[in-house]
């Protein structure tokens, strides 16, 4: 009853080729991802050369007998955990820019534009300011997973309020999520500033790499703190394409598609809550890849969640790894922080998307 | 009406308010398996409140609604999901899906399943309401008619894709589904609806077109200012008396030589008689009955 039979089978082959393609896209962005990030241990002021780079691994492997240990310790200690924390900062921040837009049905939202990294910055800034002197058990506790927790409740405060704006049955307009956004972020700062002048040199010089995001203190125990927020958001992702992709009908389309839409929402703001406030707690606020990877996605794959989310979890890595390599070289032996770069490229990207599509649309 | 089959949908004494307006009061409405029910009345009689009802997206204030046995405002989404589907009245998409895409997006397939799977069964649907050439077309680039019929292929490829439940009930809820389209694509798609309905399929719509509507549905319920004012087969509900009190206006009820029952306007400046060159004999006086 109501079924296809086979015999109005339409046309497998052109559905099977849309499996495959989609297939080889996600390998050969894969691909490109994991070379990206060889290629990443390779680049810094330390002589250890893309020609080099196998004798220094052989030789963190116990295969030969190297240079007395200083470049294993290099790659091993500085390099590495960097290449995987922008690896994954690149792919969280991307993939919860598309879950953003999926949610807010808006092709704009962008954790960083629409003020939940600011959100999670300032709780951060804050747990490092007062961590120790109001809440030292708490913070000893949570040891390297209390930075991205804080800011992970302050990704959630962030997005609270966004989610209060959207009224339900109409998608939110860029015009309402962006103005939001800008106060948003506008009182985050304004408070990190405070907490800055309420505590002591080393919270106040850390507040400028907050801001402009920066991997420049990379390290194993941030990369550590930032793991469960990985693994919850990998694990997490195929639950919520289906959510999403009905989401993208409309909020009550998505009802009568079998989603249970406030549980899904809930879902989502704790899922990119959570993915931006680790992002955030380990590099500050870098901005603009959870806009630009998920257009280019959907500019070759369409809007269909199913490869959209994979898809740019690998290009976002891919490019923040690519981003963080230019920071590292561009004005060698000095550092550029990772935002400016993902905000030269990213800005003039989302100012020609604004004006392409006007703000209303 | 024939009423042998147990009612698919059975809503007993069913109201729903939003603050102290009460949009549907006090229906109660039994629709059997495998009949398509058209429901008419005014502008805001509350029809599309009461399919939002029947859905499950809104919950009676008092009263209940019974799917198969089960009430709907308790029942969970997914398994309501599996065996009902929807046509809103008006979708707004943000992002740029093709025609395709958007039936796709209908399939019940959860995570990375693969296109395979569920593009088979949109294909099917687009080719049901006459839109396979369209497949890879834009959504954005279609006209009005078009979208409105790929909503109602996107509902068919959710029925379609739903896991097998013998013995239940399919249940297609539209709103509105002719609204944008051309006389032609009025037929296409209530064709479309009408042969779900053979096929063992509820289906509740609500319409404008009087005529259409009599023409298609095995019965029609008509509503006004959220009561169910009547329920019943064609020939029992398009009457000059009936629709001119529902609609507030005087309306000329007739029947073609096949005794399909129809509607016209009377307009104050019409000869007397226009409608008679179909029926003139059972013309009855439609300015009394209005008043």
């Amino acid at each position: 009853m109501l079924k296809p039979t086979p015999a109005e089978d339409l046309g497998a082959r052109t559905r099977s080729a849309c499996d495959r393609i989609r297939a080889r896209g996600l390998i050969a962005l894969a691909v490109v991802f994991l070379l990206t990030a060889f290629l990443s241990l390779s680049v810094g002021p330390s002589g250890i050369t893309l020609l080099s780079l196998p004798q220094v691994i052989a030789e963190i492997a116990g295969y030969s007998a190297g240079t007395g240990g200083h470049e294993a310790l290099v790659l091993l200690d500085i390099r590495l955990p960097r290449t995987l924390l922008a690896m994954y900062v690149g792919a969280s921040l991307a993939v919860s820019g598309a879950i953003m837009q999926g949610m807010f049905r808006n092709p704009l939202a962008d954790p960083g534009l629409i003020g939940v990294s600011s959100g999670a910055a300032l709780f951060a800034v804050a747990m490092i300011a007062f961590g120790d002197a109001y809440l030292p058990a708490l913070k000893a506790f949570l040891s390297v997973h209390a930075l991205p927790l804080a800011a992970f409740v302050g990704g959630l405060a962030a997005t609270a309020v966004l989610v209060g704006l959207t009224n339900g049955r109409r998608a939110i307009s860029t015009g309402t999520l962006l103005l939001a956004g800008v106060a948003l972020a506008a009182l985050a700062s304004a408070l990190m500033g405070v907490v800055a002048y309420l505590s002591d040199d080393r919270a106040l010089r850390d507040l400028t790499l907050w801001t402009l995001g920066s991997l420049a203190g990379a390290s194993w125990s941030k990369a550590i703190g930032a793991l469960p927020f990985a693994l919850l958001l990998a694990l997490l992702l195929p639950r919520l394409i289906r959510d999403l992709n009905g989401l993208l009908l409309g909020e009550a389309e998505a009802y009568h598609l079998g989603i249970n839409v406030q549980r899904a929402k809930l879902l989502i703001v704790f899922v990119t809550a959570g993915a931006v406030g680790a992002a955030v707690a380990v590099a500050g606020i870098v901005g603009f890849l959870g806009i630009v990877t998920p257009h280019i996605v959907r500019l070759v794959s369409g809007p269909d969640h199913r490869f959209l989310l994979p898809a740019s979890a690998l290009l976002g890595g891919t490019l923040a790894v690519a981003a963080d390599m230019v920071a590292r070289v561009a004005v060698a032996p000095a550092e550029l922080p990772l935002g400016i770069i993902t905000a030269l490229i990213g800005a003039p990207f989302f100012l020609h998307l604004v004006l392409r599509r006007g703000v209303h649309g | 009406m024939a009423n042998a089959a147990p009612p698919a949908i059975e809503a007993c004494g069913v109201r729903f308010e939003i603050g102290s307006k009460r949009l549907v009061d006090d229906v109660s409405l039994a629709v059997p398996a495998g009949r398509m029910v058209g429901i008419l009345g005014p502008n805001g009689a509350g029809k599309s409140t009461l399919l939002k009802l029947v859905s499950g997206e809104h919950k009676p204030a008092a009263g209940h609604i019974l799917f198969d046995g089960v009430p709907v405002a308790q029942a969970p989404p997914a398994l309501l999901a599996r065996r009902r589907a929807v046509v809103p009245q008006s979708s707004q998409l943000t992002f740029s899906f093709s025609a395709l895409e958007v039936v796709v997006l209908g399939a019940s397939v959860p995570g990375f399943g693969l296109c395979a799977d569920h593009t088979r069964a949109a294909e099917w649907a687009l080719d049901r309401v006459g839109l396979a050439h369209l497949a890879a077309r834009r959504y954005t680039d279609l006209s009005g008619g078009e979208r409105q019929r790929v909503h109602i292929a996107r509902a068919m490829c959710q029925l379609a894709t739903a896991p097998p439940s013998p013995g239940e009930t399919l249940l297609l809820l539209v709103d509105e589904p002719t609204s944008n389209l051309d006389i032609g694509h009025q037929r296409r798609v209530l064709g479309a609806l009408r042969e779900a309905a053979a096929e063992g399929a509820s289906v509740l719509a609500v319409l404008h077109d009087i005529n259409l509507a009599a023409g298609y549905c095995d019965s029609l319920a008509l509503m006004r200012e959220g009561r169910l004012i009547a329920h019943g087969s064609p020939e029992e509900i398009v009457r000059d008396d009936l629709l001119s009190h529902t609609y507030g206006c005087a309306l000329d009820a007739n029947r073609t030589p096949s005794r399909t029952p129809f509607v016209l306007p009377i307009t104050r400046d019409a000869p007397d008689g226009a409608t008679h060159m179909l029926n003139g004999s059972q013309r009855r006086n439609s300015e009394t009955a209005a008043s």
